[in-house]
């Protein structure tokens, strides 16, 4: 009686024991998963562009094209994102109609560009900047700003231009980060719209090639330098605005800034840049 | 006199055939009547062709304003205008949901090999 007992509990502890061992391995998983991902990612564009040094891909189309490059170290002498920086500090600054301010919700004086995005296990979402000062406003009793450029653009400008530096380090650790990253990674390499263009199709197949009057970026790196201020806009923007003009541009119903697709491309598309540095807010033609 | 009368009922005879049988084919092929009938339809059609292509994340920019524009010209009685843009709709709502079906199954073939 006793030894069956015993056998029982050893068998259930050699279950217990394999079911956590199986579930390490689908962590390992994950991680090693996303590892070949990268590799594999900055391998294409170091045979692409052997003179380029990786830490450059932070500048975008400028890190492959000398003549652009020569230009836009002339306007950032004096950067025209700068005004949007100090209009940033101002509204990042100012307290809320309770009192409090941002300082009290984002740490470290906001100095948290690299902390975004992130998976959230608790929302079962991935979380960017954009949403997370949304967020904080909510949670004081403001308004949310709209997405794609104005207020919320500047203080992201602002919190960007503070966390100069700070590396590029996002982790895809558990389950539901990694679906929401696969979901990132399918829409970046599935074709869209009347072209019947990917993302990958321009900034990784063809980059460095020229469409119209641009040459286009490599994808590594893509993330690092937002919000931008464009000559285009003719003002600050975020990410998710540029994410629906290249949706639109090749016929495609763009999603809205902040949509689960966008904040799942941009996840992908930052895990892609790990190792890189933050480097926004930057300017644009 | 009786020759000249009897020729002029003829004519009328034969006048009257032919307006009738070009009655009756239109009848049957349906020219008359459903023409507003096949552009609503059609209308019909490339919006659900839309939304469907739009539940999987694959509709196409200009799907639903061809669509809005269809409609505007049905109800203002430009019947081609209408059926050539709900067509339009129609054919775009279909290539967008195959390349939805097919991109979902085939997006990794476009990834970088190591
Ligand atoms: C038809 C080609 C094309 C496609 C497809 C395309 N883009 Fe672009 N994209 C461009 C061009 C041109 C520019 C401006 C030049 C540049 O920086 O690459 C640009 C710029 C960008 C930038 C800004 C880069 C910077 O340094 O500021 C980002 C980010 C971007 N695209 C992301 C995407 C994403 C994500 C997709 C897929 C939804 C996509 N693009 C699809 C052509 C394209």
């Amino acid at each position: 009686m006793k030894q069956t007992l015993f056998k029982r509990s050893l068998a259930l502890l050699l279950v217990l024991v394999a079911m956590m061992a199986a579930r390490q391995v689908v962590a390992a998983d994950f991680q090693a998963n996303v590892q070949t991902d990268i590799k594999v990612f900055r391998d294409f564009f170091a045979a692409r562009f052997p003179e380029v040094k990786f830490a450059d891909y932070a500048n975008g189309v400028y890190a492959i094209d000398a003549d652009a490059c020569q230009q836009w170290k002339e306007i950032e002498e004096f950067p025209p994102y700068s005004i949007a920086v100090e209009d940033g500090k101002v509204l990042f600054e100012k307290p809320f109609a309770n009192g409090k301010t941002y300082t009290a919700y984002f740490q470290n004086g906001g100095v948290v560009r690299q902390n975004y995005p992130y998976y959230d296990e608790k929302k079962g979402t991935v979380v960017t900047l954009e949403m997370a000062i949304n967020e904080c406003r909510v949670a004081n009793g403001e308004k949310p700003l709209e997405y794609k450029g104005g207020d919320i653009a500047k203080i992201s400008a602002y919190m960007a231009f503070i966390s100069r530096g700070k590396p590029v380090d996002v982790k895809v650790e558990s389950e539901g980060a990694y679906k929401a990253y696969m979901k990132g990674k399918e829409f970046f390499y599935a074709k869209r719209g009347q072209l019947n263009m990917s993302c990958a199709g321009c900034h990784v197949k063809y980059a460095g090639g020229w469409v119209r009057s641009e040459i286009l970026s490599p994808a590594l790196g893509h993330t690092t330098h937002f919000p931008v201020f464009r000559s285009k806009w003719g003002e600050i923007g975020t990410l998710h605005k540029r994410y629906g003009g290249c949706s639109d541009n090749i016929g495609a119903k763009s999603f809205a800034a902040q949509s689960e697709e966008y904040r799942n491309l941009e996840f992908f598309e930052t895990v892609m840049s790990n190792g890189l540095s933050f480097n926004g807010p930057a300017s644009r033609k | 006199m009786d020759q000249l009368h009897e020729n002029k009922e003829k004519t009328m005879i034969s006048r009257i055939l032919f307006v009738a049988a070009l009655i009756a084919v239109m009848l049957s092929t349906g020219e008359l009547s459903a023409e507003v009938i096949t552009t609503k339809v059609l209308i019909e059609q490339a919006d659900a062709a839309r939304k469907e292509a739009a539940s999987i994340g694959y509709e196409w920019r200009d799907t639903a304003s061809l669509i809005t524009k269809a409609k505007e010209a049905l109800a203002n009685g430009q019947e081609e205008d209408a059926q050539k843009l709900a067509r339009k709709a129609l054919i775009e709502g279909q290539q967008a949901l195959e390349q939805g079906r097919l991109m979902s199954k085939q997006w990794e073939i476009y990834i970088p090999k190591s």
